[in-house]
């Protein structure tokens, strides 16, 4: 029993902790028609950016939680009115999925692999005390970034019981409300969103991928990011929205390594994309190039080193690019890719509901730049395997292109929840109560 | 909000409930009230055997608590060491004279009694003395 109520503890702490904006920013959301999902939401990427500065010094992780609990219980006691049960009972559900997902986790607590050799020691790091200099003294990737790993510790180093798996919690966490904040976009009943929210977890939860890896956590930044920016650019001009924005992009720089890609994806998106106005994909490429590099320096800086791809990875030459040895290995990374639509069904109801707009003509601009994300997203899955000498190409394909492929997944969430959303509306306009 | 008119109130009930089933909820509940954490993480990583949580977990607890002691793994099947974390401590030398060695293949050999030569994926690690043994798992001490 006492685990049951460690989880419970543990989720109101995070709900507290995320439940810290300053009062102007309540009022701004609020004044933009958002609700305590996207509230909560834009809190959980100012938090995170605050963890990310602290993870930089030895701070007590006991400490930060306390702190930030106590400013959101403080936030809580002036501004109960925004909490009020009677508004959000689609955030009740939200926690009640936190809990199911985390009692899931508690019951089989098991590290899977990249986790129990890399991931876990970043986290003993500052679960022990130490700040992200000291990450050169452990065993592990070193420039692998750890962002994820501070919020693991933190929360396991806050459980009552003393086992990292209560720190996983915070994965869940994050990966619902990014979820949640999505389908609140839409213009659903409250019955019918708790119905979509079923489906999508279903579709794109893998318990394994919370044994301890980072990509749930990229999975929910992606999809907040494209969030994010559809709010701010809905205001047609440079907004708070996008310094939102810019903040989330910092985190999944963070996350993984190839966060860099999956920006860089995104700025061609937004390029190609008419209602944004050129300051702003201004604003956009300086910032994200400016951070690119700030983290670059960063890891330069404290540990001399920076990876793309993985460890020992190099790419071929040139003249090597179309050779038959390199060509033979396209088949089997389409194969892989194969699989991996089958792994993770999103990919299967995105590409089913993609045919369907295509054969009843109804593609409109914005499910155009979800198809350019969706093929430069499979064409640097692809090319990361194609393009690198080592010669275990295949073996990494098989164990990281399903990885890399289900953090981006979160994007199509789009155009699958806007079909829907336009499927209720022609039929009998289920609109919001 | 006007969700909750009676009919929507059943709806939304059994839609949690099957939410709760899918989630294999009521199985996990149980499991989280019936086995501690001990023993979930036995079941999932084994005593003896794949990671050999069991072992390393007593080992550990009565072993110095200011030195970190190394674990091989003689699985085939891992070509990292995924159990090194079980016990690991941040900034803390390795015990030299001290060796928690899990599903031993052909790694020991009997010198005499209680003298064994520890030859691990081909390198020499010298003689050792077993402190501890379950199975196929070893807790050895350098033999002086």
């Amino acid at each position: 029993m006492i685990e049951i109520f460690n989880i419970i503890y543990l989720l109101a702490g995070l709900t507290l902790i995320f439940a810290f904006p300053p009062k102007s920013v309540i009022n701004l959301t609020k004044s933009s028609g958002n609700n305590l999902v996207e509230t909560h939401y834009i809190n959980i990427i100012l938090v995170l950016n605050l963890l990310l500065l602290f993870s930089f010094s030895k701070l007590d992780l006991n400490y930060i939680f306390n702190l930030l609990a106590a400013f959101g219980f403080l936030n809580f006691f002036f501004n109960y009115k925004s909490f009020l049960i009677k508004k959000n009972y689609f955030f009740l559900i939200f926690l009640f999925f936190s809990l199911i997902i985390s009692i899931k986790i508690a019951t089989n607590p098991r590290l899977e692999w990249d986790a129990a050799v890399n991931w876990i020691y970043k986290t003993k790091n500052f679960y022990d005390g130490f700040d992200f200099s000291n990450l050169r003294n452990i065993p592990g990737v070193l420039s692998y970034p750890h962002l994820g790993t501070y919020g693991w510790a933190l929360v396991w180093k806050n459980s009552l019981i003393d086992h990292e798996y209560t720190g996983r919690i915070f994965y869940a966490y994050i990966y619902l409300a990014s979820i949640f904040l999505i389908i609140n976009k839409f213009n659903f009943e409250f019955l019918s969103k708790t119905i979509i929210a079923f489906l999508v977890v279903l579709v794109t939860f893998d318990h394994g991928l919370f044994s301890g890896y980072q990509e749930p956590l990229m999975f929910s930044l992606l999809i907040t990011l494209f969030a994010l920016t559809k709010k701010a650019n809905s205001f047609h001009k440079i907004n708070i929205f996008h310094f939102f924005c810019i903040l989330n992009a910092n985190l999944i720089l963070w996350v993984k390594n190839e966060g860099f890609v999956f920006l860089l994806i995104f700025l061609v998106c937004l390029f190609f994309e008419k209602k944004t106005n050129k300051k702003i994909k201004l604003l956009f490429s300086a910032s994200f190039i400016s951070l690119i590099l700030i983290k670059f320096f960063v890891f330069d800086f404290y540990f001399k080193e920076n990876l793309i791809g993985w460890k020992g990875y190099e790419f071929i030459s040139l003249e090597q690019i179309f050779s038959l040895e390199i060509l033979q290995r396209l088949p089997m990374l389409m194969y892989q890719l194969t699989i991996v639509f089958f792994k993770y069904p999103i990919y299967l109801v995105f590409l089913l509901l993609s045919f369907y707009l295509i054969l009843a003509k109804k593609i409109n601009y914005e499910h155009k730049l979800c198809f350019l994300f969706f093929f430069l997203n499979c064409f640097l899955s692809i090319s990361i395997f194609y393009f690198t000498t080592d010669p275990r190409w295949y073996f990494h394909a098989s164990v990281g292109m399903d990885r890399m492929l289900y953090s981006t997944s979160g994007v199509y969430l789009y155009l699958i929840l806007d079909v829907l959303n336009k499927f209720f509306l022609n039929n009998g306009g289920n609109g919001k109560n | 909000m006007k969700i909750l008119t009676n009919k929507k109130s059943i709806l939304l009930l059994l839609l949690l409930l099957i939410i709760m089933h899918s989630n294999n909820f009521f199985l996990n509940f149980y499991t989280l009230l019936k086995f501690n954490t001990h023993q979930r993480m036995i079941k999932v990583y084994g005593d003896c055997g794949e990671e050999s949580y069991g072992f390393i977990k007593k080992i550990t607890d009565l072993s110095d608590k200011n030195l970190n002691i190394k674990i091989l793994n003689d699985n085939p099947n891992f070509s990292d060491n995924n159990s090194s974390w079980l016990g690991y401590k941040t900034n803390i030398g390795y015990d030299k004279k001290k060796i928690i060695l899990i599903n031993n293949k052909n790694s020991l050999k009997q010198i005499k009694d209680n003298k064994y030569e520890l030859i691990f994926k081909n390198s020499n690690l010298g003689f050792y003395k077993i402190l501890d043994r379950k199975q196929n798992c070893f807790y050895l001490t350098k033999y002086d």
